[in-house]
């Protein structure tokens, strides 16, 4: 017999899981330490009077409350909204159910920052076009609705970000097991007994998980605040940062003063997230359906025109309204005059086209949110292997990296960025746009995480096996099996990072240098120059390429879809 | 008057006829199944039963009321039927615990608190739940779930019980238990059953009559034995059991298997059949004996499988191939023995 | 060909010893089943073998080969063996062919003779004409051809079958441990097949090992032997239904406790002359008849089922309840369709002794 010496080497395992550790440390670990550091520490010694005093000035303290403020009523508003439109979609006969569906998505489309600049045109107390209408209807000295402020906030807010309870809710409502309710009905039960008694309390946590999730965002959300609040005074933590650092023309005081408050959105962040984990883990039923059937339907009969209608205009003032308004000012001579044919032109559209500014910024988004989505897909990959297959020490503290930016707001993750690439470990990207680009990496590698986890999950450990078992080495099968497998994983993650990349504004607002605006960063700045006409030329051009990217995206996703 | 009866029914789905005329009548206290592969109508018949669907034709009745009739365009909706129903998926309340559960329906019928009492600790008694009162049906065993579905019907003490392939989730073992334990809650409460299934001994066990479907339309209605030993078509004899089809040559009243016939006559043929048939056994009906045996049909064991207290045979008459099982007691013979088969009984269809 | 051994195998996963002083030689060329409960270690032994865990301690051998030994152990793709697992594991984004000729691609076989072994596997188990096909467009028991023709094709001396036939229907179930057996016999090859199903052991196996909880081997032979003359109440309990009968000696005899009931002479090496045995038997080694004047009712009927070719009864002998079988067609013809609670005569057949149990056994 042949003995068996132990041949110890350095294999594909160990290469994919020093590279992850590497990956994570560099992106995620050193900036969150840093923020920590730099709030906590000066000169190397704990210091918490500066702590004290920060959080003692009352306006900080009154950005925190507001934070409280807006985050609360956007979650309690998206909740009702996102609630009563998953449940008129997926439990009674409203006509067109797919196409309302669908269309129900689109407010996740429209950049919120842009939606808030179209209500400002149209809202905003003295020259809103919709004030001067109410005003002059009703002989007003004062618009009765006064968009810039925390109502108007939480109103914006809401009307973009309901769909993540839509969403959660109409896919629960939808697979639910119909022999829950239809046993709750043998048993002698009537509709509404159901739906209170049984259908409510199995989708609980699902209502719960979509409204904490508008609760993060909302927490972490710079646009709305920035364009609708900072005029009048009123700042959330994260327009609070960038006024603070912005005011201090980005000396260390003003980063300082960052870091407490962003460490208080970090834990704010984390709490909530801790609070999710509880909720999915105690209240997940198993409440999806084995086989599938057609759930009870509730029948309008006579509503069923009405609630159609309703759908229609919440639509229509929500989406359509704010998306016209915006292209028929971009195209306005003046700012001011009213919306007629005549002073419309397309010389807007010419100048901003001549402009460095906004052709360096479509430039600047288009290849960040490519290079970022392509390199972020790839190194989660690679990471979400090693978390999801590999059986290593020390997975748990890639487990915890691969998450923790899950609860880092846009805002931090800039914070983090600015002090860990200005030079302090010999790199300085500051001003420049590759700064943004890491930036990116760090905000978006847990979609890609998440998306590849999920993917990696459905590929069985004995596809793996039965590869090494047929002679393929370790890196043979994960070129011949594990990668086409979870390829449409990556695919997916691509886009859930392209896309919101394109818009971002929160992060890179924080970043940008004099040649490295984002369109985000453009819109952003044309408007508080007040060039809100050019303002709302170049969203017009961004809902474009939003659009274009969007529309193209779905078509391969699902040519994708058919081929698999 | 019969508990239940359905006079007509029919269902389409658009242009399928997916239930075609079924008259039926179940007694009251009968255990009566519904057997059939699936797709053939029996899961939406005990829909039409429940008021889950309605039906296109015929009527329904229950202790001689009209629940469901296609002729006055009655229809009681379901939570008036006062029927219990358990589900193949359990369909247990994942938010309300075991005693819970089975108080549901017996809140919704305003019961007075006490008599509710009652209900539910007997239900859960005869279920063997009563130490489970306050657990989650999360952390129960599928048995015990499905044990939660059958006392929440039995405690409305129900005009009739539907059971939608209740057994199919769980593993064989339990399965066999717990066919007996409804068994013996159907004597308790002297309880009407309507029982869905695909498993011919899951259904041949558990009922007083049952009937076999196919697209739709019912085949045969009889006791399970009546319907094992006199099937009405070769499709009910091959659903209900392992069964053997051999064609044959009929001559001088003598059948023959196709191109063997040097083999010798495989059974006496019915009285008066000429030409070809399709003679059909069960692999238990037929005997083996010795190769010098005086009578029974030449054949060679191709295959022996033992299978514990049975042993099975693969074997051969000319091309055909036929199983057999014999008890191990009574001996066995190896793979590559030459034998003669007595066939003790002989079913006809046509070739 | 080879044979497979296990010299005092541990593993164990943190604190939970899955196995420990596993010895265990599997024959070249024999089709070896080991059969246990669920969560027993039968699988990790299997995957032991595989090369997909490795022991903590121990050795393990196929052919004169050491594949494990100690913390050094072979890398699966270089361990030359076929695996079959419960899930398929057919790759779904390979078309049937793609998937059967992967083994000899990773083996670098010349691109015709790849071709031809591929199409020769494909055929073997019956899937001529599906070679373009994707495994989602075929059923679970295609999808399980595939994988079995994929761990044939490279010829592995060696072939390793987790619970290969458990997410299939019946039919299909049956069907296919008669091919499989098959694909032994004209391969030749070794198999080791893992499966808590007793019929599919006992109608599949040369040699059966059961396997209990705690993961050590409590008995190894062939079939006939470990089902009619088990080592032990569990192995018995295991591979089939069985009622177990406390009895007393009454002289040369033994009776059925607080009964008069004969169960014969005990022949049991070890339990000469107890005064208190436990006897076991199998459905069918009870022989029930009506009761006649000469040999009036010992036991009640307190079930009668019919399960189709199987008459099933649960009998009352005294306080204890046993289960007997007779197929249907005897049934009909002798009368033995004996309602519920009327009396009737059992006869027992070749009990097995075991020492007496603590509590009065019922049926399994």
């Amino acid at each position: 017999m042949e003995t068996l010496r132990n041949k110890r080497k350095f294999g594909t395992a160990e290469l994919l899981l020093t590279f992850s550790v590497l990956v994570l440390v560099v992106i995620v670990a050193v900036p969150v330490l840093l923020i920590i550091g730099t709030a906590f520490f000066e000169e190397g010694r704990l210091n918490l009077a500066a702590i004290a005093k920060v959080l003692g000035d009352p306006d900080t303290y009154m950005a925190l409350w507001n934070s409280v403020k807006i985050a609360t009523g956007t979650t309690i508003v998206s909740t009702a909204i996102g609630v009563f439109f998953a449940w008129l979609v997926a439990r009674t006969d409203l006509p067109f159910k797919r196409t309302m569906k669908a269309l129900f998505l689109v407010p996740f489309m429209l950049p919120s920052f842009i939606g808030a600049l179209a209500w400002k045109i149209l809202l905003s107390p003295r020259a809103g076009y919709i004030s001067k209408l109410l005003m002059g209807m009703f002989g007003l000295e004062k618009c009765p609705i006064d968009i810039m402020s925390i109502g108007g906030i939480i109103m914006v807010e809401s009307m973009y970000l309901f769909p993540f309870v839509f969403l959660q809710v109409a896919g629960a409502l939808e697979r639910m097991d119909p022999t829950l309710e239809e046993s709750a009905r043998i048993s002698g039960a009537r509709l509404m007994t159901i739906t209170r008694k049984i259908t409510l309390p199995l989708v609980m946590p699902s209502i719960l998980a979509g409204a904490l999730l508008v609760a993060l965002y909302s927490l972490a959300h710079f646009g709305v605040p920035a364009i609708l609040g900072a005029e009048k005074g009123i700042y959330n933590i994260p327009t609070k940062i960038y006024e603070r650092i912005h005011s201090s023309g980005g000396s260390m005081a003003g980063i300082k003063v960052g870091t407490i408050l962003s460490t208080i959105l970090v834990v704010t962040a984390a709490i909530i997230l801790k609070l999710q984990d509880v909720v999915l883990k105690k209240g997940q039923f198993q409440i999806i359906a084995g086989k599938s059937m057609r759930p009870t339907v509730l029948k309008l009969r006579g509503l069923k025109v009405p609630m159609l209608v309703v759908c229609i205009v919440y639509l229509a003032v929500t989406v359509v309204m704010p998306t016209v308004t915006i292209m028929l000012v971009g195209g306005l001579k003046t700012y001011g005059l009213p919306l007629a044919l005549k002073n419309l032109s397309l010389d807007n559209y010419v100048q901003l086209f001549r402009m460095k500014l906004t052709t360096d910024a479509i430039w600047n988004s288009l290849w960040l949110s490519v290079s970022a989505a392509f390199v972020t897909m790839l190194a989660g990959t690679m990471i979400s292997y090693v978390i999801v297959k590999m059986k290593v020490p020390g997975k748990f503290l890639l487990q915890f990296l691969g998450v923790l930016p899950f609860s880092l707001p846009g805002t931090v993750i800039a914070l983090g960025c600015i002090l860990t690439w200005s030079g302090r470990f010999g790199v300085n990207l500051y001003n420049s746009a590759w700064i943004i680009f890491v930036a990116y990496i760090a905000r978006y590698m847990a979609f890609s995480i998440k998306s590849n986890s999920a993917a990696l999950e459905q590929v069985s450990d004995s596809l793996e096996e039965a590869s090494r078992a047929c002679g393929a080495t370790h890196f043979q099968t994960l070129k011949n099996i594990v990668l086409p497998l979870v390829r449409p994983g990556m695919i997916s993650a691509f886009f859930l990072i392209f896309l919101p990349a394109l818009r971002e504004l929160t992060t890179s607002v924080l970043l940008y240098g004099p040649k490295s605006r984002t369109l985000g960063v453009a819109i952003y700045a044309l408007n508080e120059d007040g060039e809100t006409v050019m303002a709302a030329a170049l969203a017009t051009i961004a809902l474009l390429i939003i659009f274009i990217g969007e529309t193209t995206i779905r078509k391969v996703l699902n040519r994708l879809q058919r081929q698999e | 008057m019969a508990q239940l009866a359905l006079k007509d029914v029919t269902k389409r789905f658009g242009d399928v006829v997916a239930v075609n005329r079924i008259n039926l009548e179940v007694e009251k206290g009968e255990c009566f199944s519904f057997l059939g592969p699936s797709g053939c109508g029996k899961t939406t018949t005990l829909r039409m039963i429940a008021g889950f669907e309605d039906l296109d034709e015929g009527e329904l009745s229950v202790e001689g009321k009209v629940f469901s009739s296609s002729y006055t365009r009655y229809y009681l909706p379901p939570e008036d039927r006062d029927f219990g129903m358990v589900f193949q998926a359990f369909a247990v309340w994942p938010h309300l615990n075991v005693y819970r559960n089975v108080s549901f329906p017996l809140e919704i019928r305003k019961l007075p608190k006490r008599e509710i009492h009652e209900r539910v600790t007997r239900a859960l008694s005869y279920t063997g739940l009563s130490s489970k009162e306050h657990v989650f049906p999360k952390q129960l065993s599928g048995g015990e779930q499905q044990r939660i579905a059958l006392a929440r019907a039995i405690a409305i003490n129900p005009k009739v019980m539907l059971l939608d392939e209740p057994l199919s989730n769980l593993d064989p073992k339990l399965r066999e238990e717990m066919r007996f334990e409804i068994k013996d809650l159907q004597r308790k409460f002297d309880l009407t059953i309507i029982f869905v299934t695909h498993d011919q001994s899951e259904a041949m066990a558990l009922s007083d009559r049952m009937l076999v479907m196919r697209d739709g339309v019912v085949q045969q209605v009889d006791s399970p034995l009546g319907i094992y030993e006199n099937p009405v078509n070769d499709f009910v004899f091959s659903f209900i059991g392992l069964s053997n089809f051999v064609p044959v040559d009929i001559r001088g009243g003598e059948a023959f298997a196709k191109g063997a016939a040097s083999a010798g006559p495989l059974h006496a043929a019915p009285e008066g059949a000429e030409g070809e048939r399709r003679l059909a056994c069960r692999p238990s009906e037929i005997d083996l004996l010795p190769a010098g045996a005086a009578e029974g049909v030449k054949a060679r064991i191709e295959r022996m499988t033992y299978l514990g207290d049975m042993v099975d045979y693969l074997a051969s008459i000319g091309e055909h191939r036929v199983r057999i099982q014999k008890p191990r007691r009574a001996g066995s013979l190896a793979a590559g023995t030459e034998c003669r088969l007595r066939l003790n009984r002989a079913r006809w269809f046509d070739a | 060909m080879s044979d497979i051994r296990f010299k005092s195998v541990r593993k164990a996963y943190g604190d939970k010893v899955v196995l420990d002083g596993l010895d265990l030689h599997i024959r070249s060329g024999e089709c070896f089943v080991l059969v246990g409960p669920s969560g027993c270690g039968k699988t990790v032994a299997l995957r032991l073998i595989a090369g997909f865990e490795k022991p903590d301690r121990g050795e393990i051998a196929i052919g004169d080969r050491i594949v494990a030994s100690g913390k050094a152990s072979v890398a699966p793709e270089e361990r030359r063996i076929g695996v079959v697992f419960q899930d398929y594991a057919v790759w779904p984004h390979k078309t049937v062919a793609e998937n059967v000729v992967y083994p000899l691609q990773m083996q670098k076989v010349g691109k015709d003779s790849a071709k031809t072994r591929a199409a020769a596997a494909i055929d073997q188990v019956n899937l001529g004409g599906y070679e373009g096909r994707y495994p989602s467009q075929l059923s679970g028991g295609q999808q399980q051809r595939v994988a079995l023709a994929r761990a044939l094709v490279a010829a592995p001396e060696v072939m390793l079958l987790d619970e290969p036939l458990t997410n299939l229907d019946a039919n299909l179930r049956e069907e296919m441990r008669f091919e499989i057996k098959d694909l032994q016999r004209t391969s030749g090859m070794t198999i080791l097949y893992v499966t808590h199903d007793h019929e599919v052991a006992l109608a599949i196996a040369d040699r059966i090992a059961v396997m209990d909880e705690s993961g050590s081997i409590r008995q190894v032979g062939a079939p006939a032997e470990v089902y009619e003359h088990p080592a032990d109440p569990f192995v018995c309990r295991f591979l089939g239904v069985s009622s177990f009968l406390p009895a007393v000696r009454a002289g040369g005899e033994y009776l059925v406790e607080g009964t008069g009931v004969s169960l014969g002479a005990c022949q049991a090496p070890g339990l000469e002359g107890a005064e208190r045995v436990s006897a076991a038997f199998r459905p069918m080694d009870i022989g029930i008849s009506r009761p006649t004047g000469r040999r009036p009712a010992n036991a009640t009927v307190e079930r009668m089922s019919l399960l189709g070719p199987i008459v099933d009864y649960l009998a009352r002998v005294g306080k204890h309840s046993v289960r007997c079988q007779v197929q249907t067609e005897e049934a009909v013809a002798r009368d033995l369709l004996i309602p519920e609670g009327a009396g009737c005569v059992l006869d027992f057949f070749d009990a097995k002794w075991f020492a007496p149990e603590a509590p009065a056994g019922e049926e399994a």
